[in-house]
């Protein structure tokens, strides 16, 4: 099935996959992850988003 | 030919499939055996899929500017809004890869019709694919059936090609045109059964 098969196709896969990688080491590489907290970014979170309580 | 280049037409590859018509061999043809049509799923139903994604595209963005102010706050200061961008980078790595899959499983089923035979060739998911054939001698029922406002509209519809065996029926599924395409194969099966010496359904 080889003449079936869409070569076009594939290098448009390819060339998605290959940008969302780079972006993927870009965005990586932005972030500075020595004054990330997560335990600070947990507690911060607004709890109530989860139960569906908006009456605020 | 004119009903040929017609199905051709209906075809996602408008350019490609009158050239593959004249110099397309599939793997196992036989020599006195030519390709009359090739058929594939009309392109209307990649558009569930595609309102799918398109949904889930914009999900992570419209989390981000809906909720994150004011449920997430510190998500919108860095270094976490950065975290969450390369979040949603991974996220929609893992779409692309989900939507070629599914796009494959569409371009990969296939059905092709020749003066002596249908093949079903269909993908179920990456690693899965079934593929089976049925002699137009043998063939005994063809219906065809258009069902729905969307098929009646768009033209497309299923046609099952039944033998005398009840395992061995195949389905052509959401076809363009599937009245004339039972039309198409019905004359293969009376050519193809009045050759042998049988007569249709003899």
């Amino acid at each position: 099935m080889d003449k079936l098969f869409n070569k076009k196709a594939i290098l448009v896969f390819c060339f998605g996959l290959v940008t969302v990688s780079i972006m993927i080491v870009q965005k990586f590489s932005a972030v500075n992850w020595d004054k990330v907290n997560v335990t600070r970014l947990i507690e911060n979170a607004d709890l109530n988003f989860f139960y569906g309580d908006y009456d605020r | 030919m004119p009903t040929l280049i017609f199905f051709m037409e209906t075809m996602t590859d408008k350019k490609e499939f009158p050239a593959l018509a004249i110099a397309y061999r599939f793997p196992g043809q036989r020599d006195n055996e030519e390709i009359k049509f090739i058929l594939r799923r009309h392109t209307i139903t990649l558009l569930p899929l595609l309102l799918v994604f398109f949904f889930f595209t914009f999900l992570p963005l419209a989390f981000y500017s809906l909720f994150v102010p004011y449920d997430f706050p510190l998500l919108a200061q860095k270094p976490y809004s950065d975290i969450y961008f390369l979040m949603i980078t991974v996220y929609y790595g893992f779409l692309w890869i989900i939507a070629f899959i599914e796009w494959l499983d569409y371009y990969l089923d296939i059905w092709i019709v020749t003066d002596q035979r249908i093949l079903n060739i269909e993908q179920n998911n990456l690693f899965h694919r079934i593929a089976s054939e049925i002699d137009l001698k043998r063939v005994q029922d063809i219906s065809s059936a258009v069902n729905g406002l969307l098929q009646t509209f768009f033209q497309y519809g299923d046609v099952k090609v039944q033998t005398a065996s009840e395992e061995n029926n195949i389905n052509l599924k959401q076809i363009p045109h599937p009245v004339t395409v039972r039309r198409e194969i019905m004359e293969l099966c009376k050519a193809a059964q009045e050759e042998a010496g049988w007569g249709l359904n003899a």
